[in-house]
């Protein structure tokens, strides 16, 4: 995938991202620059790309973001861990979609589908890509930091 | 007045929730779930909903599958589909099943309120 079209899909993440987080959850997240999640407790998500360009989406918050998040979207607390997947898998799968949507709007024949997402959570986590060139988008919200990293195959 | 059936056919659970909380108030009834096309079309024969909301990415068999195997079984079926994937090509494809009620996700409960009441008063699903 050339240069402008991962710019054009990094846009439409961004961009997807934040719809799905304002009328989901009624949280504003403004671009900052690089920032860490200082919490330990992490939770990511990663969707594959699949279709002409392959690639996969991550997605990572802090436990606390998370919490407020999942609570919104379930219309309260949420008692057990398994809905704060549930809820953090289909976050991840609407604005993926979305932007896959987007993308396959704009460059016809792109069939950009998505594989079911993966969610993963611990203390310390962190996930590694090998050999996949990715750009990460920093958010900053009123409950924490989120980062959307997006990486291809061979950019 | 009893409520409308809905059918939900999805595997989120979170969607069954919120199709739940959008609907129920407002004069609809959710009377099953199908995670799956497979499941979905089990519990339509047996159920008889006035709607189905079906999702398009599902196991087992997806939801646009699923809406030709329940044309064919009534063609007058009344099917919301709902996906977070909405494109033209996709659209295309599920109109030329003949579904022409299409919502993305995330859905505001009054676009699919005003929807199913809509496609309740339509003479064609």
């Amino acid at each position: 995938m050339e240069e402008e079209k991962f710019n054009t899909f990094v846009n439409c993440v961004s961009d997807a991202f934040r719809n799905v987080a304002d009328m989901v959850a009624q949280f504003e997240f403004k671009e900052c620059s690089k920032e860490r999640i200082e919490e330990k407790k992490k939770y990511s998500v990663v969707v594959g790309i699949v279709g002409k360009n392959k690639g996969r989406i991550l997605f990572e918050a802090g436990g606390s973001l998370v919490k407020k998040l999942t609570e919104a979207m379930n219309d309260g607390p949420i008692s057990n861990v398994m809905d704060v997947y549930i809820c953090l898998l289909e976050f991840s799968n609407m604005f993926c979609g979305n932007a896959a949507t987007l993308i396959n709007n704009k460059y016809r024949g792109s069939d950009m589908r998505l594989t079911p997402p993966a969610v993963f959570s611990g203390v310390e986590l962190q996930v590694i890509t090998p050999n996949i060139h990715s750009i990460t988008t920093y958010y900053k919200s009123e409950h924490g930091i989120v980062t959307v990293d997006i990486g291809f195959e061979g950019v | 007045m009893g409520s409308y059936k809905v059918l939900v056919v999805d595997d989120s659970p979170f969607i069954l929730k919120a199709v739940k909380r959008a609907l129920e108030p407002n004069g609809f009834e959710i009377v099953g779930h199908g995670e799956n096309g497979k499941l979905g079309l089990a519990l339509y024969q047996q159920l008889k909903p006035d709607i189905i909301t079906l999702d398009v990415t599902m196991p087992v068999m997806d939801g646009l599958e699923t809406a030709k195997a329940l044309f064919q079984i009534d063609p007058s079926v009344k099917i919301i589909m709902l996906s977070a994937m909405g494109d033209d090509d996709l659209i295309l494809s599920a109109k030329k099943i003949g579904i022409n009620n299409f919502i993305s996700k995330p859905f505001k409960a009054d676009e699919l309120v005003k929807m199913a009441n809509e496609l309740l008063r339509s003479e064609q699903g």
